[in-house]
């Protein structure tokens, strides 16, 4: 019964998925369906493949080999407009990426005011002024619930990186996404400011959004994630609950990478 | 010395012949910058394209080939094969060289243009444009909106280099019938074949418009360097 | 690949060497070493001399300059250009006794327009009289006679309209700008008060294009070029190129040098000053 309902509601299908650098294969064949409204964290050493196979998944890295099958679509197919599928995949930066030349509003709503625009007439003059007011609504009530509306007309270098990641996530969550990929987004913080980032995301998951989260913080994994993957040496080596996987570690690779850890 | 430059500027209006000299000095190497500008740019864009696709590929020979022939041969050649060669081959005729300068200055300004904003593109992270792609928007778009523009400001001092060179570079029109500020300081010297003051007051005025601009620029770019703080 | 481009190169390099050492050490010695203005006469004749050094400058100006200067020991230029310079830049002397050749100035036309040439040269003959009389002012600096030419702007929708000029205005007393009149700049000279006439004459509104020397010539017949006036030499080179009216003036190459030069001071007849300029080449 459970499983039935989850398999109706897997938003991304990857199968077979394989990444070769050159004559490096660092992927060799991963599958996973990522449910709605589930948070699955990754973890595993460094070089495992864990971030290559995150940015696998929206194809900022091309995949070799497989299938990702989102919206009824093959992302992995060259020819699929990328464009279009990547505004419903969320991605959120080790290094954060903000837009250096945009502020803080402009960086939010960017992308949701060039994707409304190219629906309706260039010359709809209300309607373009319509669509910005819509996008900058939103991102103020983003903004908003982050605590940083002040901050909506500065430009990224007058933040601290713990302001700068809670509003790329921000960024993400402006184009209403079914799901958002962190990939690591605490490693290039101050410890200090640790704390802010992950609480949004516990807040986001929370409410259910669907998250797949690279991560080295543990202790954010076992507390808000439902699943826990580790991938070592370009595999999937062992996936469970955090339970499962934290307190009844299997594969000795895995025992290993805990013990040095935690 | 002085007597007869004062004669010829200012008795006989010269100084008239020297403000329209100086007006199309300046307009071709304004519009010359500008299609430079956007013809560099495109060009940049094109040579920095990932290559996976065969069309990318051509673009990028064939932009290659563009740069290295007006890299490699001097303005003046430009000009005169376009005006001498190029435009009665095509049976075309103009009332006036500028036009035919302004694109010349522009064509050979764009490939200059294009290897500057190639380094500027470089010099942007990528996880810029990573970013842009990452919230759905097209190579392009993040290009022309978020890379290009932070590119622009990197490289702000070579363009105006590159504005100071074109300024300076105008004199070479005179062999298109247009007289620009050279020609137009030259002519107050001709009637007497004494040119000690007019060249000097040339070199003077050529000076000064090249501070001015380099003023410009840096007030230019303290400006943009304030407006991201 | 590399191999291969350093081996290209170091044989240009050594070619290079090779040339510059036969230029060096070679055997032509130089007997002196004149200044000519780039694409005239006076240049083509001065590199027939033997064992001439010829630098070519983009004005006789310069030229007579850097002689002054020390860097040439005499400039080579038309007679009337030599008088008018010497009289405006001190310290030069014309040795315009001795004309080492002399030529005639033509009116470069356009070979497409085969009966331009028959009615520029009724004009020259018809107006022989006034057309000398413009000469006599310049040869005597009669400047308060002069007059200025402007130029209409060019369109080249109404060619049949517009008498459209090549010359290089700065070649006084044929051709030189000063001043302007309405916005656009005057012209005066031998050449341009000429061209006027013969627009006037043709009826046609009279388009001056002040362009580098080196490309007047070539510019007949394109960009809506009819003739060409600017103190232009008839040559047989230029006339497989151009046509040419009857000549309108006989020009003498002269020897300009300094003042205190007194070199040339005994010489009467051409073979003393190419004794003194240049070597015989009887050897050939």
């Amino acid at each position: 019964m459970e499983k039935e309902m989850a398999l109706n509601d897997v938003v991304l299908s990857i199968r077979g998925l394989k990444k070769q650098f050159g004559n490096l294969e660092v992927l060799h064949g991963i599958d996973l369906d990522i449910i709605d409204g589930e948070q699955i964290a990754i973890i595993g050493p460094s070089g495992c493949g864990k971030s290559t196979f995150l940015r696998c998944i929206n194809c900022m890295e091309d995949p070799s080999a497989g299938t990702i099958i989102f919206d009824g679509e093959n992302l992995a197919d060259m020819k699929v407009d990328i464009n279009v599928h990547r505004q419903k995949i969320g991605m959120v930066f080790q290094q954060f990426n903000l837009f250096n030349n945009l502020t803080v509003l402009e960086n939010i709503t960017l992308a949701p005011i060039t994707v409304a625009k190219k629906k309706i007439s260039r010359f709809d003059r209300k309607g373009l002024a319509q669509i910005k007011k819509d996008a900058e609504e939103k991102a103020y009530a983003l903004l908003r619930r982050i605590g940083l509306e002040e901050k909506a007309n500065v430009y990224p270098s007058t933040l601290s990186g713990g302001q700068k990641q809670r509003i790329a996530i921000v960024r993400a969550l402006a184009m209403d996404p079914k799901v958002i990929l962190f990939d690591e987004p605490t490693s290039a913080l101050d410890p200090e400011m640790v704390g802010e980032v992950l609480d949004l995301m516990r807040s986001l998951a929370d409410e259910g959004m669907t998250m797949v989260i690279v991560t080295h913080e543990m202790g954010f994994a076992r507390e808000a994630a439902d699943r826990i993957l580790f991938i070592d040496e370009g595999v999937i080596k062992e996936e469970g609950t955090p339970a499962e996987v934290f307190d009844n570690p299997q594969h000795p690779r895995l025992k290993d990478f805990l013990s040095k850890v935690l | 010395m002085w007597q007869e430059f004062v004669k010829q500027f200012i008795t006989r209006k010269g100084y008239v012949n020297v403000l329209n000299g100086l007006a199309i000095t300046v307009e071709i190497a304004i519009l010359g910058l500008l299609i430079g500008i956007v013809i560099g740019t495109l060009i940049a864009i094109v040579r920095v394209m990932p290559k996976y696709k065969l069309l990318p590929r051509v673009l990028d020979k064939i932009c290659g080939c563009y740069v290295e022939l007006f890299r490699g041969t001097p303005m003046v050649v430009q000009l005169l094969i376009g005006y001498w060669v190029l435009l009665p081959a095509l049976d075309v005729q103009v009332n006036s060289g500028v036009p035919v300068a302004v694109i010349v200055f522009g064509l050979n300004s764009g490939a200059y243009v294009s290897e500057i904003m190639r380094g500027g593109i470089n010099s942007v992270d990528p996880g810029q444009m990573e970013a842009g792609r990452a919230v759905g928007l097209s190579y392009a778009t993040t290009m022309m909106k978020i890379v290009v523009p932070q590119a622009v400001k990197n490289i702000l001092p070579t363009l105006g280099n590159e504005f100071i060179v074109l300024i300076k570079e105008t004199s070479v029109v005179s062999f298109i019938a247009v007289t620009d500020l050279y020609k137009s300081f030259k002519q107050l010297g001709d009637p007497t074949y004494n040119y000690t003051v007019p060249y000097l007051m040339l070199a003077l005025t050529y000076l000064v418009m090249v501070l001015l601009i380099s003023a410009g620029v840096r007030a230019l770019e303290t400006k943009l360097k304030k407006s991201e703080k | 690949m590399k191999k291969v481009l350093s081996l290209i190169l170091a044989v240009v390099l050594c070619l290079g060497c090779t040339f510059a050492f036969a230029s060096c050490g070679g055997g032509e010695t130089f007997v002196s070493k004149v200044g000519v203005q780039k694409g005239t006469t006076s240049e083509m004749y001065a590199n027939i001399l033997k064992g001439v050094k010829v630098a070519s400058y983009d004005t006789f100006a310069l030229a007579a300059n850097d002689m002054k200067n020390g860097n040439v020991d005499f400039v080579i230029v038309d007679k009337t250009t030599a008088n008018a310079l010497s009289s405006q830049i001190s310290g030069l002397k014309v040795i315009d006794n001795i004309p080492l050749s002399s030529e005639n100035y033509g009116i470069g036309i356009d070979p497409a327009q085969t009966a331009l040439k028959g009615q520029i040269d009724a004009i020259l003959e018809n107006k022989a009289a006034e057309i000398q009389a413009i000469k006599d002012k310049y040869m005597n600096d009669d400047t308060d006679a002069f007059v200025g030419v402007t130029s209409a702007a060019k369109n080249v929708d109404n060619a049949a309209g517009q008498l459209v000029v090549a010359t290089n205005a700065e070649f006084a007393p044929w051709e030189y700008a000063s001043g302007a009149e309405d916005g656009g700049t005057v012209y005066y000279g031998i050449d341009m008060e000429i061209a006027k006439l013969i627009a006037d004459e043709l009826n046609m509104e009279l388009v001056i294009e002040d362009m580098a020397f080196d490309n007047v010539v070539g510019s007949v017949g394109k960009q809506g070029i009819d003739i060409a006036m600017s103190g232009i030499t008839i040559t047989a080179e230029r006339l497989e190129v151009i046509n040419f009216s009857n000549p309108y003036y006989t020009e003498s190459i002269v020897v300009v040098c300094k003042a205190d030069d007194t070199r040339f001071d005994s010489c009467g007849t051409v073979v003393d000053l190419l004794t003194i300029i240049c070597v015989a080449s009887e050897e050939e």
